[in-house]
């Protein structure tokens, strides 16, 4: 989530939206889709609202090693995750949320290393030179150049764009590399050795004849990044999956938040994930406060424990160790790898959805979903990890349940009966 | 037959797609069940319409567009239920797949790309 400036009309069967892309509208036209999930079903059939809640808290109570799997992507809230999280610990189960599968390495990443950070609002009025490594917000944060990081004016960057530089490090031409001022095109899986090779000029070091075999990238584009990093006056490096995805992974994050605390010794530098999915980095806030770990917690044992890779969604899955699955708005079925998604189809699967999706189809019951923080109020992080309330302002097309927290709730209700 | 480096991804009318709740559409088979490769290894391909991309893990029949942002050698498909079919589990202890760098094979292909509801009931459900 990186908007709060959307204003919404909301007049008889239309939806009008102002400063949103292409993405966001989307997802408010949701609000009166023909296609919105109105009714529980069982097997694909329709049942009462009642009956579908029982099912769910049976298949729960039944479950020998349950995965309750909450993801808090599209529109729920953090008072939602809550719930979730409340839920795994008294079953025994496991949460995790999409983090695990998406900027879970950055967290790993900061967990090593530390990362320094800001505001989005403190990038905007103060950083003269934007690095985006492995991320192409023009596609996966449409607004974030426009409104956040590069066009804007801000308070020490008058003129805008005119202020500032941009970097992009990726191995593709992005579009948003087409428009930096330096474009690094880094050799596939090569970050880490570019990261070095910036640390070892940084230090005063020479490179030697295999970096740009090793990287991609020629000694010369390497000191030139280094001279614009250095003499900027506030640096803002933004990481997207090219990091968290690649081989390497959180240790690709590792490594350049390394370079990001040495480039402090010579100039201001902050770090931030282009986190997308809305309110993602609010379940590692909630989980962080409700259980000491981000993602991938168990509570087997009756105390929370975390390992990525053993108690990570996509890991569990594989190893076919879940016998239950709770998806709270999230299509796991569309994005987790085949082997992941034969074992899902196979147990007991509960989702709660807005949308017919593959989880959907693959599901034993459907529960109907709420638009949080437009159906009704809830709070939600920004990419820089900032809450911000979210108001309602329009009624969901149900009355059984007033939220997906509510639902959660209801659901938690039938598990303790 | 070429082999490339596999990159999969969010791009932004595939965002569009999944926001708007639209998976079960044709318009989520034209926005991700494609392939972008660079113009030149398209063209050693004989410019087909649609490719079978191989991996380790598995195979998929898709689209092919093309993207004059790519190396020759690197190939792009949109995050999604096709990618999914070529993506390795290994999480290298992460909780992350490898959704990025896999090695990859690429020809020409003249089979059916499936529309998201047969995917999902060939490969899941074990149906048609």
């Amino acid at each position: 989530m990186a908007c709060d400036d959307i204003e919404v009309e909301v007049k008889e069967d239309e939806i009008i939206t102002k400063n949103t892309c292409l993405m966001g509208n989307s997802k408010f036209q949701e609000l009166t889709s023909k296609h919105r999930l109105v009714s529980p079903t069982i097997d694909g059939e329709e049942v009462e609202w009642k009956e579908a809640l029982k099912r769910s808290a049976e298949i729960l109570k039944n479950a020998k090693r349950p995965l309750i799997y909450i993801y808090i992507g599209s529109e729920t809230s953090v008072e939602a995750m809550k719930v979730g999280i409340n839920m795994a610990d008294h079953l025994g189960g496991v949460i995790d949320n999409n983090v695990s599968m998406c900027h879970g390495p950055t967290v790993l990443g900061i967990q090593e290393s530390g990362s320094p950070s800001s505001t989005i609002g403190e990038v905007k009025n103060r950083a003269d030179t934007i690095v985006f490594w492995g991320s192409n917000p023009m596609e996966s944060h449409p607004c974030h150049e426009s409104k956040r990081s590069v066009f804007p004016m801000g308070f020490f960057r008058e003129r805008g764009r005119n202020d500032r530089k941009v970097i992009v490090v990726d191995p593709r031409l992005t579009n948003t590399a087409k428009q930096a001022d330096l474009y690094v095109r880094v050799k596939q899986n090569g970050d880490i050795p570019l990261i070095n090779a910036m640390r070892t000029v940084l230090s005063g070091k020479e490179l030697n004849e295999f970096t740009e075999k090793s990287t991609g990238v020629t000694p010369e584009e390497i000191k030139e990044m280094i001279d614009i990093l250095v003499g900027s006056e506030f640096v803002a490096v933004f990481v997207g999956l090219g990091l968290a995805s690649s081989r390497g992974k959180d240790k690709n994050l590792a490594t350049l938040f390394k370079f990001v605390a040495e480039l402090n010794e010579h100039t201001k530098c902050i770090a931030m994930a282009n986190r997308g999915h809305c309110n993602v980095a609010g379940f590692n806030q909630v989980c962080g406060w409700m259980t000491g770990f981000p993602f991938g917690v168990d509570f087997s044992e009756g105390y929370p424990r975390y390992n990525p890779g053993e108690f990570t969604t996509t890991d569990m899955l594989v190893r076919d160790e879940v016998d239950v699955v709770l998806l709270c708005c999230a299509d796991l079925g569309a994005h987790l790898p085949k082997k992941a998604v034969e074992n899902l189809a196979k147990v007991p699967l509960i989702t709660i959805d807005i949308s017919p999706c593959p989880s959907t189809m693959i599901s034993d019951v459907v529960l109907p979903g709420v638009i949080d923080g437009m159906e009704c109020e809830g709070s939600f992080y920004r990419l820089d990890n900032i809450p911000i309330r979210a108001r309602k302002f329009i009624d969901p097309p149900f009355d059984f349940t007033k939220s997906n927290e509510d639902t959660l709730e209801q659901i938690f209700e039938e598990v303790k009966r | 037959m070429i082999e490339v480096v596999l990159n999969t991804g969010s791009t932004v009318r595939q965002g569009a797609v999944i926001k708007g709740g639209r998976k079960l559409t044709d318009e989520y088979v034209k926005e991700a069940a494609y392939c972008s490769l660079n113009p030149e290894d398209k063209g050693d391909l004989g410019s087909p319409e649609k490719v079978k991309v191989r991996t380790d893990v598995g195979e998929v029949t898709v689209y092919t567009r093309v993207d004059e942002g790519l190396n020759s050698g690197q190939i792009f498909i949109p995050r999604g239920p096709w990618a999914n079919l070529i993506i390795s589990a290994n999480t290298m202890a992460t909780g992350s797949p490898y959704y990025k760098g896999m090695t990859a094979w690429v020809e020409p292909s003249q089979e059916r790309v499936l529309d998201t509801e047969t995917l999902i009931n060939r490969y899941y459900l074990n149906k048609e």
